[in-house]
């Protein structure tokens, strides 16, 4: 039972680290919290939902291969939120970067709530429901049993952190994002234009949080507006667990929150299975605010 | 190749530079000195875009450059290493270099890289440790170096000497007269007026937010008010 | 001379404001109760529609006591809070009947804003013994309890299914929690109960909880709660491997249990009252409805029956009085879709059987 769990852990810990890895992307860079950044990936589920019900409108070639109709879903929804994300930036942070800390998370808000709102009339309250066409016929190995797409939605989470991992450490821009979130100053003393860094951060976070809004729509089968706030919090409680700011913190939050909550609720009670997540966010904060992860503050001249 | 004219900033309600005039010419050597508070990190601000002017003009190369912002004046051949080296900690020396490239086009980069590790070999041999864990005389050089990277036609450098040991200021103003040699035109702040006027042409005195006294380097070490001030005797 | 004339047009127009409706007023206002938004906002409207085509029967009719009736819809969106609020907010608007609510969350706070008030109520699905254990002489339900719902499906797990093992999850509401409690009481002695767990509603991952269950390996897996939750729970045992039917009650008797189930819902089984489709009395009732609302769910009928009891009971008090009507519905011989109806002392129908319904294909059939 506990390898079960710990793969339900896992399959769910993937999801929140894609999350997270918006989150922390751009605290490094704006030294902000997006808290809108939840609505972003609440919005990646539904425009999976809109695209996963078009299936039998899709042309026969991808009628046929489901991987890479799949592939072309994220691809869409991704690509679309990628677009809501530089907006978001554009128009709710941007015009208050001078400003005191407490204008943009009061914005963020702002932008959180329009966003829940602007889904709820659009695509109505009630929970929609995703139609059944990916492998949901349990495997069991070794005791333990999975289906098809959670396999799927682990190995989607890792190849895409993988992805942002190179972007990150091994391209031009990447490295301009790392730069920036260390010195944003310098970084425009060295010729990098910050304000299309800012941009591309939020890009990319709003990316992974697509992607990993299509796939928690396909694994749990129902999604509502409301996903982004629950969904929001637990993956910002990642990231601080792991170092906000930091990328392979953002990882190892993610995974590590998906299971301990999955242990938690399995071993002890499931009825506080949101509990556990906050509580040791709170054990983080006090004994090591810095998060797992986190560096010290004391920074060398 | 600048101009500085009547140059006017603003810190919220003080006024930091109240209408700084000064040139450099292409090839030169040019240093400001001053007092704390004086305006020198402020006028190099201003003209690296860092900070807004609030009056005045700025040419450099013939095009008014006051005001734009840093990464394009970066892209017009201004490069500004400033005080307090502002290493990218986290990033390796390589990484670090690669940032001072970040204008360069593809192909070039790998070349100037080694160019400039030529001029560093200091460097060469941390090149993949991150830039938090060198000392400050390396650090200041990987700063050099890094400014270095986007083939600058003018590098302004702020109080370069500050915190470092008497052997490696010494080694830092030698290297800035290589470079001198190499046609590169050079805009020095500096604290440690003596040094600095040993290696520069000429120099401009910053008192105030303007300028009181002008002139080339060997005449400012000679005058009265700047020694006493200045040059400790 | 024309200040006063206006002063005066100015007070009649207020006093016409303010006059109080309902009771003295040109129309009579039915309140109906229910969860009409939220996720399980399908059951709130199927049963608006059956009380809104009653009201719109004996409006063609010309009305009850010569006036028209008023259909006043409440919104408690399965939340208690809500559902004392819309209570208060019927009192306010002089409501003189309610059909409702539909969470026995909500009804039993909602009755004692009622009961304080003297305003009749009938709900059409609160199953908990509760809401008539109160005393209260104003309230009353047209469904039946789940003390009785609790005894048929425990009945039908050990005798029809002969189980040995049973797993019993709820949703920890009062509805959910009361039904799981009466299906382990009824189980007797040759069952084991392996595991009795609470969920919370809302929460999508049942992950942890449908692999503990997995683990113990029943032969029947026992569900109190909605089919909001209950689809989930479904699909999701099913992915980890699991092969126990599901048995719940009236709460998953949904169409919408088998969207969000999927395919894994082939075989479950709910208790539920007979099939409305196959009884004579309810033919009208279903044919009308179908014109209006299409497809009856499976609570319309009950509200259609309240509404008609509280109207039919107005009439017969003579007046838009709820402490008048209330004795009325008490001693009234109804017949209507559902057959024939008459409450007890507490409240509760006569005579309300219980029979077992089973998916198949892809639909809930009644189990012969």
């Amino acid at each position: 039972m506990f390898l079960q769990h710990l793969l339900n852990g896992i399959t769910i810990g993937g999801s929140y680290a894609l999350i997270a890895l918006g989150y922390t992307l751009v605290y490094g860079v704006l030294k902000l919290i997006n808290f809108a950044h939840g609505e972003i990936y609440m919005i990646g589920a539904y425009l999976g939902f809109i695209l996963i019900s078009l299936l039998p409108a899709m042309p026969p070639f991808l009628q046929g291969s489901l991987p890479l109709f799949l592939l072309v879903v994220f691809g869409i929804a991704a690509m679309i939120c990628s677009l809501y994300g530089f907006y978001l930036e554009k128009i709710c942070y941007r015009p208050l970067r001078g400003a005191p800390k407490l204008t943009p998370l009061i914005s963020a808000l702002g932008a959180s709530i329009f966003l829940q709102n602007f889904v709820m009339i659009s695509m109505g309250a009630k929970d929609r429901i995703f139609p059944q066409t990916i492998g949901m016929r349990a495997i069991s190995l070794g005791g333990v049993s999975f289906t098809p797409l959670q396999l799927t939605i682990i190995f989607s989470s890792i190849a895409l952190m993988a992805l942002l991992y190179w972007f990150i450490n091994r391209t031009r821009l990447g490295t301009a994002i790392r730069a920036t979130s260390t010195d944003p100053f310098m970084a425009a003393l060295v010729g990098i234009n910050v304000d299309t860094v800012i941009s591309v951060t939020f890009m990319a976070g709003s990316f992974l949080a697509a992607c990993a809004g299509v796939m928690i729509g396909l694994y749990y089968g129902s999604i509502n507006f409301t996903l982004g706030y629950l969904g929001g919090i637990k993956a910002f409680t990642a990231a601080v667990l792991g170092g906000i700011g930091n990328v392979p913190g953002a990882m190892v939050g993610g995974f590590l929150l998906g299971i301990i909550e999955a242990l938690g609720a399995g071993y002890f009670s499931s009825e506080y299975k949101d509990v556990y997540a906050f509580f040791i966010l709170i054990a983080v904060l006090v004994f090591r605010p810095a998060g797992l992860l986190g560096k010290r503050s004391d920074e060398r001249a | 190749m600048l101009r500085l004219t009547d140059l006017e900033l603003r810190y919220g309600p003080i006024r930091a530079l109240k209408g700084v005039t000064l040139d450099v010419a292409a090839g030169e050597i040019v240093t400001l000195i001053g007092a704390n508070g004086a305006g020198k990190s402020s006028t190099l601000k201003a003209i690296s875009g860092i900070h807004g002017t609030s009056g005045g003009s700025i040419v450099f190369a013939g095009r008014r450059i006051d005001n734009l912002p840093p990464h394009e004046i970066v892209a017009l051949g201004i490069s500004h290493c400033p005080e307090g080296r502002r290493i990218f900690g986290d990033l390796s020396v390589r990484e670090n270099l690669l940032m001072g490239g970040y204008l360069l086009a593809k192909h070039e980069m790998a070349g100037r890289l080694d160019e400039v590790l030529g001029l560093f070999p200091r460097l060469g041999e941390r090149i993949h440790q991150a830039g938090g864990t060198l000392s400050g005389g390396e650090q200041q050089m990987l700063a050099i170096a890094r400014a270095l990277m986007c083939k600058p036609g003018l590098l302004m450098l702020d109080e370069p000497s500050l915190g470092l040991a008497p052997i490696m200021v010494e080694k830092i103003f030698e290297t800035i007269v290589a470079l001198k040699q190499t046609g590169l035109t050079v805009l020095l702040v500096e604290q440690n007026a003596g040094a600095a006027l040993e290696i520069s042409d000429r120099g401009y005195v910053l008192e105030i937010g303007q300028v009181t006294l002008s002139g080339t380097s060997a005449a400012l070490r000679d005058d009265q008010r700047v020694a006493q001030a200045y040059l400790g005797g | 001379m024309k200040k006063l004339l206006v002063v005066g047009l100015v007070g009649l127009a207020m006093v016409a404001c303010t006059k109080k409706e309902g009771q003295e007023g040109a129309v009579i206002k039915i309140g109906a109760a229910g969860q009409l938004t939220g996720p399980e906002a399908v059951f709130g409207s199927d049963m608006l529609n059956g009380v809104k085509l009653a009201v719109e029967e004996w409006n063609a009719k010309g009305g009850v006591l010569g006036k028209k009736i008023e259909l006043v819809p409440g919104d408690d969106q399965a939340e208690p809070r809500q559902a004392v609020a819309v209570a208060n907010k019927f009192v306010t608007e002089g409501v003189v009947g309610v059909v409702g609510h539909f969470n026995s969350s909500c009804s039993i706070p909602a009755s004692e804003v009622y009961h304080k008030a003297g305003i009749p109520q009938i709900s059409q699905a609160c199953t908990n013994p509760k809401l008539t254990d109160q005393g209260f002489d104003n309230v009353f339900r047209v469904c039946g309890l789940d003390d009785q719902q609790g005894k048929a499906a425990a009945d039908f797990a050990v005798q029809k299914l002969k189980v040995k093992r049973v797993a019993i999850i709820h949703d920890k509401t009062t509805y959910g929690q009361g039904f799981a409690e009466e299906f382990k009481k009824n189980l007797g002695t040759g069952v084991e109960v392996v595991a009795f767990e609470g969920i919370a509603k809302g929460e999508k991952d049942y992950s942890p909880v449908v692999t503990k269950i997995k683990s113990a390996n029943p032969d029947l897996v026992f569900f109190g709660g909605i089919f909001t939750e209950g689809g989930l729970l479904i699909r999701q045992y099913k992915a980890v491997g699991g092969t126990a039917p599901f048995i719940g009650g009236d709460g998953i008797m949904s169409e919408e249990l088998l969207k969000i189930g999927g395919p894994a819902t082939e075989g479950t089984y709910a208790t539920f009252g007979p099939d409305t489709k196959e009884i004579p009395s309810a033919k009208g009732f279903n044919e009308n409805y179908r014109k209006k609302y299409g497809e009856p769910g499976v609570y319309s009928v009950y509200a259609y029956d309240a509404a008609n009891i509280i109207l039919q009971s107005i009439q017969k008090a003579g007046a838009a009085d709820g402490k008048k009507i209330t004795p009325e519905i008490r001693a009234i011989d109804y017949n209507g879709a559902l057959g024939h109806i008459q409450f007890d002392a507490k409240g509760d129908v006569k005579e309300s059987p219980y029979v077992v319904w089973k998916v198949e294909n892809n639909k809930f059939k009644q189990v012969k």
